[in-house]
C-alpha cells in the first residue's frame, strides 16, 4: 500500500539521521501501529537501535501481513493477501501541512469545509490542466464564500478537498478569470453561470471494464470417470471451505457494516446454506451476485420438506 | 388560504388547505411550481439503480413457508417486509408485511381461533394470501384495493425514480421490489433491492442539499404548507387518531387497519406524546411466541411495546429514537433530512416544551406534496 511505503521510507530516514525515531517527528497519528508504544520503549534503549529498527520493520511487515517471522494466523481469520482497501487518487504525502493519512482513508479529518463535523467526509481531487499561474477554486460547499488555491506542479494544478457526500457546483478562477473545465461534468447553476459538478460519493463504483469476464475452464476429461460417492465417502469429513469464502456479507450481523463493505469477487455466485433452525424444517439459502457495479446478497428462507 | 377541511382519520392524508389563524409565511405559487418542476426533473432523469447500495442484503421468503415461521424470521432479522418467492412459478409473487400479521391476529382473535394449534403451525403464506383475506376485503374502505391485487407491484432498475415513487404512492405500499429480468424472455428474475420513499428522498436530499436556493419551497416552515396530517384546532367530531397507553392491543390494531395509517401516537391525558405504535411493532409479538399466549384485548399497547425493547434500552417507555419529533416551525428541508434517514418513516409534530401532539408528517405526505400528487400525475399504474 502506498501508505506503507511512505512509512518505510521514513523509517529509513530515521536510521540515517540517527535521531530518536523519526516516526515521532512526523507528528502523524499513524501512531496506531507505528507505536507510541514502542517509541516509549526505545527511548531508554538507544543502544539497541539497529535491533529495534529491525523490530520496527518486522512490526511494519506484520501489519502488512504474511511475514514469515510471525506465527501464522488461523485460516479462518487471516485476511486474504490480495485484499486492499479501495484506492483513491490522493495528493502526494506532504509533511507538516499535509493531511494526516491513515490506513483507513475514511477517517473524519477535514479542512474546515464540513458543516456538520459528525458526517463522513470523503476526499476528492479537483484538477486543472490548462495552465495558468494562479488557479483557485470556489464552490457551493461553503456557498461560494471562500477561494482555495490549487497546488501547482508544472502545468497541472490540483487540490484535495474533504467534503460530505453530495453534489456540488464549483468554478475555477484562473489568473483572475472564471473558467470551467469542459472535460468534466458541467452544468449551469442557479444564476446561469456554467460550473463544473462534483459528485462526492462514499463508494467508488467498480470500473467494469477492468473486470475481465471469466470463462470457467471445462472439467478435465479424466474427472468424468469418477464414481458416485459411497457411504464411506459420506462418512468422511467434508472438504474444508476455502478461507476466502468465510468473508461473506451473510456472516455480518450488523446491517450497517454489511452495506459499507464491498464483497470480494471470490464469494460471488456461491450458494450458501444455513441449517439448524429450531424446528429443522427451514433452511436459509444465501447468494451474493453482482449487478453492474453493485452487489446484492439475497437470502431466501425455504421450507425443508421431509 | 381557503376554508377549513375537517380531517377524518379514516381517509389517507391528502392535500389539505386550512385557514391560517396565526402569522405564518404564505408560500408563493411560483416558488412551489419551480420547486416541484425541479424535483420532478431530477426524479425523471435518475433511475432506480441509484437506490441500490453498493452492497445490499435482502431477505426473501418462500411462499410455502408456514406463516408462523415467516413472522419469526421477520422478527429475528429485524425487517418488516419480505418479498415472497414461488418456486413452482419461478417468480416473486407478493410481499409479506406487518399488515399481514396484524390481519391474521385480528382474524384469529375475532373467530376465537378456528384453526387448531397444528393447523396454525402449518398454515402457509400461500394459503393465507389466497383465502384468508377475502372476507376482509369487503370491510376495507379504500384500502381493499391493496389486497385484491393478484400480482406483485415491482419496478425495474432502469425505471426512473419518479415512476417508482408514483407506484409506491398509487398502490399505497411501503416498498416496491426492484427486480431485473436477466434472460431474454424475462423469465429469470433477479431481486436487487426493496425501494422505498425513504431511499428516494435520500437521493433528492443528497442532490439538492448544497444548492438550496434552487428549491425555495424547502425553506418554508411546515405549518405553512399543505403537507401532513394535523390535529384540527377547531372542535371536530372526528378526532385525530391517538391512543392512551392503557389502550388494548386489539383496539390499536383495529385503529391501524381501519384508519389506514401506519402508526398511531400514544399520548397521556394532556395530549403529550409518550410513544408511538406502528404497524411494524407487531412483529415484536413473535418474541417468545407471545402472540400464541395472549388475548389481544387483554394486553395493553404499553406492554406490547415493552416486548419489543431490549433490556439494554436506556429510555424505558419513552424512547426518543423511536419517536422522531419536530416543530411546526421547522423548515421543510429539515423535515426531509430527518425523513431521509433509513427507518424513519414519519415525524410527529409537537408543541415545543409540552410535547403536545399537533400532527404527523410522513414520507408519503412529503412526496405527495413535492410531486403534486394526485392532481398532477402523468400516468396511472395498476
Amino acid at each position: 500500500m502506498g501508505n506503507a511505503n511512505g512509512r518505510e521510507e521514513e523509517v529509513g530516514n530515521g536510521i540515517e539521521e540517527d535521531e530518536s525515531l523519526s516516526l515521532t517527528e512526523t507528528g502523524r497519528s499513524n501512531g496506531g501501529e507505528m507505536g507510541l508504544s514502542y517509541n516509549h520503549a526505545q527511548v531508554p534503549g538507544r543502544v539497541a537501535s539497529s535491533e529495534s529498527m529491525g523490530n520496527i520493520i518486522d512490526d511494519n511487515n506484520n501489519n502488512n501481513n504474511n511475514n514469515n517471522n510471525t506465527p501464522p494466523h488461523s485460516p479462518g481469520r487471516s485476511p486474504s493477501p490480495l485484499l486492499f482497501a479501495p484506492q483513491l487518487p490522493v495528493a502526494p504525502l506532504q509533511r507538516g501541512d499535509g493531511l494526516p493519512f491513515f490506513n483507513n482513508i475514511w477517517q473524519n479529518e477535514s479542512q474546515g469545509v464540513v458543516d456538520q463535523p459528525l458526517e463522513r467526509a470523503i476526499p476528492s481531487m479537483i484538477t486543472w490542466n490548462y495552465g495558468g499561474n494562479n488557479v483557485a477554486v470556489e464552490g457551493s460547499w461553503d456557498n461560494w464564500t471562500s477561494r482555495k488555491m490549487l497546488q501547482r506542479s508544472g502545468k497541472d494544478h490540483s487540490i484535495l478537498l474533504v467534503l460530505p457526500i453530495g453534489i456540488y457546483h464549483y468554478r475555477f478562477i484562473v489568473d483572475g478569470e472564471w473558467r470551467y473545465n469542459p472535460d468534466l461534468d458541467f452544468a449551469p447553476d442557479e444564476m446561469g453561470h456554467v460550473c463544473n459538478l462534483l459528485n462526492v460519493n462514499d463508494n467508488v463504483p467498480e470500473n467494469l471494464e477492468s473486470v475481465a469476464e471469466f470463462e470457467a475452464p471445462p472439467s478435465p476429461d479424466y474427472s468424468y470417470s469418477q464414481t458416485l460417492p459411497t457411504e464411506e465417502d459420506f462418512a468422511k469429513e467434508p472438504v474444508a471451505v476455502p478461507p476466502q469464502l468465510h468473508l461473506t456479507v451473510l456472516g455480518m450481523e450488523n446491517p450497517d457494516e454489511a452495506s459499507s463493505s464491498k464483497p470480494q469477487h471470490v464469494v460471488l455466485n456461491h450458494l450458501f446454506i444455513e441449517k439448524g433452525w429450531a424446528s429443522q424444517s427451514v433452511v436459509a439459502l444465501g447468494l451474493t451476485h453482482r449487478y453492474q457495479s453493485k452487489y446484492v446478497t439475497v437470502v431466501l428462507y425455504k421450507p425443508l420438506i421431509r | 388560504m381557503m376554508s377549513l377541511c375537517p380531517r377524518n382519520y379514516s381517509y389517507c392524508p391528502s392535500v389539505i388547505i386550512w385557514q391560517s389563524d396565526e402569522a405564518v409565511p404564505r408560500i408563493s405559487v411560483t416558488d412551489l411550481e419551480v420547486s416541484r418542476h425541479r424535483i420532478s426533473l431530477f426524479l425523471s432523469t435518475h433511475n432506480a439503480y441509484e437506490l441500490l447500495p453498493e452492497s445490499g442484503k435482502i431477505i426473501a421468503l418462500d411462499v410455502n413457508l408456514p406463516v408462523k415461521q415467516a413472522f419469526h424470521i421477520l422478527y429475528e432479522q429485524g425487517i418488516s417486509v419480505a418479498p415472497l418467492w414461488d418456486f413452482c412459478k419461478g417468480q416473486f409473487v407478493g410481499v409479506l408485511s406487518a399488515l399481514d400479521f396484524i390481519l391474521i391476529l385480528k382474524e384469529l382473535g375475532s373467530h376465537g381461533s378456528n384453526l387448531t394449534e397444528e393447523e396454525l403451525e402449518t398454515h402457509t403464506i400461500a394459503a393465507w394470501k389466497e383465502g384468508g383475506k377475502l372476507h376482509l376485503t369487503r370491510t376495507m374502505d379504500g384500502n381493499g384495493a391493496s389486497f385484491s391485487r393478484r400480482h406483485l407491484v415491482h419496478a425495474g432498475p432502469n425505471d426512473c425514480l419518479k415512476d417508482v415513487a408514483l407506484k409506491i404512492l398509487q398502490n399505497k405500499v411501503a416498498t416496491v421490489p426492484i427486480i431485473h429480468f436477466s434472460s431474454q424472455d424475462g423469465s429469470v428474475p433477479q431481486l436487487l433491492h426493496l425501494a422505498s420513499l425513504s431511499g428516494i428522498l435520500k437521493c433528492i436530499y443528497r442532490y439538492f442539499r448544497h444548492s438550496s436556493s434552487s428549491l425555495p419551497i424547502l425553506q418554508q416552515p411546515i405549518c405553512s404548507i399543505p403537507c401532513g396530517t394535523w390535529v384540527p384546532k377547531i372542535g371536530d367530531s372526528k378526532p385525530f387518531a391517538m391512543l392512551r397507553p392503557n389502550a388494548s392491543l386489539s383496539a390499536a390494531l383495529a385503529l391501524l387497519v381501519q384508519a389506514g395509517v401506519s402508526s398511531i401516537p400514544i399520548v397521556d391525558d394532556n395530549g403529550s406524546l409518550l410513544d408511538i405504535y406502528s404497524r411494524s411493532d407487531i412483529t415484536a409479538l413473535a418474541k417468545d411466541k407471545v402472540y400464541a399466549q395472549i388475548r389481544l384485548d387483554e394486553m395493553s399497547i404499553l406492554e406490547a411495546l415493552r416486548l419489543g425493547q431490549d433490556a439494554n434500552s436506556p429510555h424505558g417507555v419513552f424512547n426518543g429514537q423511536r419517536c422522531q419529533m419536530c416543530l411546526r416551525s421547522d423548515p421543510l428541508h429539515e423535515v426531509m433530512k430527518r425523513l431521509a434517514n433509513p427507518g424513519v418513516r414519519r415525524l410527529i409534530i409537537v408543541e415545543a416544551g409540552s410535547n403536545r401532539v399537533e400532527g404527523i408528517i410522513s414520507l408519503s405526505d412529503v412526496f405527495k406534496f413535492l410531486l403534486g400528487y394526485p392532481d398532477f400525475v402523468g400516468h396511472h399504474f395498476t
